[in-house]
């Protein structure tokens, strides 16, 4: 039996990411949902009378992308300033973090965008953007309700109320955890992020006065932050997934961790220079600390970053332990207050 | 019910179809959700099919003993209530349509092409950062450029310059390594 291909119209959104192409695509009965990877092409239909909802939902990536960004402008701008003999290179990196960072604050805010059918709940990951997004729900909403027709709100609602059982989604997808262990304290939070706050300013202030028992002290804070870290990750893991604190919780562990795996890198360059040495643990030290206070660009550049990047990490951290919302002001009937997340 | 795809709880019903972003109760992160009448619609029941009444009334090719009610449009078989599958407009049999979806011929059915045109650019520019197997890169571009000119590609709107992007660079490439063997041979 001979089809003719149809023809389709693509709706707005950001296809790119970085391993494949994805788009969506109004059809004269449904909607095509596009993923290219290299040379194949898999399409999912998604037909008009069997859309059942188009949910949109606010995320923070925009938030992560602008600290990310405003980060290492920061630190180039930084750079271009102390370095001497990097201006240039410097300030063309600076230029172009900023640049990166006013295109992201352009776009607004982020969000994730789900259509609804009675077999699947399907991410349109091309919808990033709440401007972007609300334009394609609506084409969508007047594609949909051309051939189901206008959602009466009064009949609808009726409907709603009388649908059994109360208190489960009808949307086939992952049942709903409910083994979260009290509501998140953040405690741990704010000490880590304190100690980073901490470690930021002593290395800002090592930078002037490269003092060997504030280096000592500085050693013993990146310790305990080290332990801090992973124990905040784990004790809260389940209330905090998905949430921007974890998500700087895991930036954060990342930045000490790396700065772990530097340290040790000099630890194995001072062992190996100094072998007379090795078995003498504060004159060790005492090489490391001279070692990484050299007056050399890279090492001016490495203290900057580790000083700024705990300094960053610390003060985002408690801003975002600081603005989040009280579960008390927007809490429903139908809240658990045993399992409140509050909107981290 | 619809829930918050974030922390899956139960978005109170004041919050749905509003055209408005409103915070979900439990992770207060702010969600929209426009609701159509298909969530509400009843499932409906199955057909099963009615056994034949009459003597001499036609019977269902895969159900015999069953009544048929219309004939595949495509291969012409009778079909009970059973066996009907309303597709586009028209009835068809399950063996039509499994038919129809292998050997591509609905294109409402088809959930993956391959691309050629692409496969031919990619065996163009890619190999460029390694030089030295374009010559045989650049000939199976060639190769898959003419096979496969007149095979069906992506569903979507889409031209066939990467065709002729990748066969006029693969045909450079080819001659340049000729001009380049030419001039290395005769010094």
């Amino acid at each position: 039996m001979a089809r003719k291909e149809r023809k389709y119209k693509r709706l707005p959104g950001r296809p790119f990411t970085p391993f494949d192409v994805r788009s969506l695509w109004q059809g004269p009965d449904h909607l095509l949902w596009v993923e290219s990877v290299f040379f194949k092409e898999n399409y999912k239909r998604f037909f008009y009378s069997d859309i059942q909802c188009a949910i949109l939902r606010r995320t923070d990536t925009r938030m992560l992308w602008s600290f990310i960004w405003g980060t290492l402008a920061l630190i180039c701008g930084l750079i271009a300033f102390l370095v001497p003999g990097t201006p240039y290179v410097s300030a063309t990196f600076t230029a172009i973090f900023l640049l990166a960072l006013g295109i992201n604050l352009a776009w607004g805010p982020s969000c994730t965008v789900y259509l609804q059918t009675a077999v699947q709940v399907q991410k349109i990951s091309s919808l990033k953007r709440v401007r972007t997004a609300l334009k394609t729900m609506a084409r969508i909403k007047a594609l949909v309700e051309a051939v189901q027709g206008p959602w009466e709100r009064q009949k609808g609602m009726n409907e709603l109320s009388a649908a059994t059982p109360t208190g489960a989604s009808q949307a086939p997808t992952a049942s709903v955890d409910r083994s979260r262990k009290g509501p998140f304290e953040p405690r741990l939070h704010l000490i880590l992020f304190g100690l980073l706050l901490v470690l930021g300013t002593i290395g800002l202030s090592q930078l002037k006065f490269k003092s060997l028992p504030v280096g000592v002290l500085e050693t013993l804070f990146y310790s305990a932050a080290q332990i801090m870290v992973i124990i905040a990750l784990v004790r809260w893991h389940r209330q905090l997934k998905g949430t921007l604190i974890a998500r700087v919780n895991w930036l954060a562990l990342f930045f000490i961790t790396s700065q772990t795996i530097i340290g040790y890198g000099l630890f194995i360059a001072v062992s190996f220079s100094n072998p007379q040495i090795n078995y003498h643990h504060w004159a060790m030290f005492k090489k490391m600390f001279e070692l990484q206070w050299i007056d050399h660009p890279l090492a001016l550049v490495g203290n900057l970053v580790h000083a700024g990047g705990s300094l960053l990490l610390g003060i985002s951290g408690l801003l975002i332990l600081q603005r989040r919302p009280r579960v008390r002001n927007h809490r429903s009937a139908t809240v658990n207050p045993d399992v409140a997340r509050k909107g981290l | 019910m619809i829930a918050c795809p974030h922390c899956r709880t139960i978005l109170p019903l004041q919050i749905v179809n509003t055209g408005a972003l409103h915070r979900c109760p439990e992770c207060l992160v702010k969600v929209r959700a426009d609701l159509f009448n298909a969530f509400s619609r009843p499932a409906g029941q199955a057909a099963t099919g009615e056994p034949i009444q009459v003597q001499g009334q036609a019977e269902c090719f895969y159900h015999p003993g069953k009544k048929a009610v219309v004939p595949c449009a495509a291969c012409g078989r009778l079909l009970c209530s059973l066996c009907e599958v309303p597709f586009e407009g028209h009835s068809l049999c399950m063996g039509c349509l499994q038919a129809g979806r292998s050997k591509r011929r609905i294109a409402n059915l088809e959930n993956s092409r391959f691309l050629y045109d692409s496969l031919a650019l990619y065996l163009v520019l890619w190999p460029m950062l390694f030089i030295f197997v374009t010559p045989i890169t650049a000939s199976a571009a060639i190769y898959v450029v003419l096979r496969y000119w007149k095979a069906p590609g992506s569903l979507l709107p889409r031209t066939r310059y990467r065709f002729v992007l990748a066969m006029l660079l693969a045909i450079a490439q080819v001659a340049g390594w000729v001009i380049f063997l030419v001039w290395f041979l005769s010094r």
